[in-house]
């Protein structure tokens, strides 16, 4: 059984006033973002499910744990510096013979459909093993080059649960991804 | 809070005890990294990366080395910099405003 904690990043707050609230001291609600480390591994890695040990061979991936989005996603600047660690998948030709597209972020993008192998690490040392993750991996465009989004199609969330686990002194909510056993 | 630059890496991580037992760890000679990854984490929740939406910003050794739109580029030029494997280089991306005034 194992887990890693997910990241909790403070974004812009939103400001509201109560209308009960005769301080007129703005509120404001915290806006939080989960992100993974994800690690991506070469084909070859030895031996397999093992932690890698040398940080020369290995790329991370700060990405966004998006359960909301199908699959994980790749911009091209994230992708690109591990390329050669890519498999890269053939699709059938789509009937009008266009390149395969992608609508989010208000536009639509061209993509590569691919495999990369992905473990899962947290700022304490943890470690998930990676697994082979169907990614669509982004051309290259300034909207999405810096897009990384984990989605819910992965091995890694196999009969894993994400749990809220209260909060940090400093009142920051803890989330982690963890096997369905554990605790 | 970890003040820039004032403290080393660590050599390796505390276990948390109440870990499963056989939970995988990393081994420790990613600590210093890790650290750096932690501290950067810690720094954005502070608002200290403002000035760098839609940017990734850089640390090695608990301080801010580099940051730009380019992640390849970055890692390159800041291994290049400090004589460090580009995979030693921590960063974390700055997101884009998802909120206006």
């Amino acid at each position: 059984m194992s887990r890693v904690r997910l990241r909790t990043l403070v974004e812009r707050r939103v400001g509201y006033r109560w209308p009960s609230d005769r301080s007129g001291v703005p509120l404001t609600i915290p806006a939080y973002r989960l992100r993974t480390q994800l690690v991506a591994l070469s084909p070859d890695a030895d031996p397999y499910d093992a932690p890698p040990t040398d940080l020369e061979q290995f790329r991370r991936i700060d990405a966004i744990f998006d359960t909301g989005a199908p699959l994980t996603v790749l911009g091209h600047g994230r992708w690109r510096p591990f390329a050669s660690d890519i498999r890269w998948l053939e699709q059938v030709p789509t009937p009008s013979g266009q390149p395969r597209r992608l609508t989010i972020l208000g536009g639509s993008w061209t993509y590569r459909l691919a495999q990369v192998r992905l473990g899962v690490t947290d700022e304490q040392n943890r470690w998930l093993s990676a697994v082979w993750t169907p990614v669509l991996c982004l051309d290259p465009n300034p909207t999405t080059d810096n897009l990384a989004l984990l989605g819910l199609r992965t091995p890694l969330l196999d009969r894993r649960r994400v749990r809220h686990a209260g909060t940090t002194p400093d009142d920051l909510p803890v989330w982690w991804l963890e096997d369905d056993a554990v605790g | 809070m970890t003040t820039n630059g004032t403290h080393p890496p660590p050599s390796a991580i505390p276990r948390d005890p109440t870990d499963p037992p056989d939970q995988q760890y990393l081994p420790d000679s990613w600590a210093p990294l890790l650290a750096d990854l932690r501290w950067l984490d810690e720094q954005y929740n502070l608002g200290a990366f403002e000035a760098h939406r839609g940017e990734h910003v850089a640390a090695v050794s608990l301080a801010v080395v580099g940051h730009g739109r380019d992640l390849t580029e970055l890692y390159e030029r800041v291994a290049r910099e400090l004589g460090v494997p580009p995979g030693r280089v921590a960063t974390v991306y700055v997101d884009e405003l998802l909120f206006t005034e």
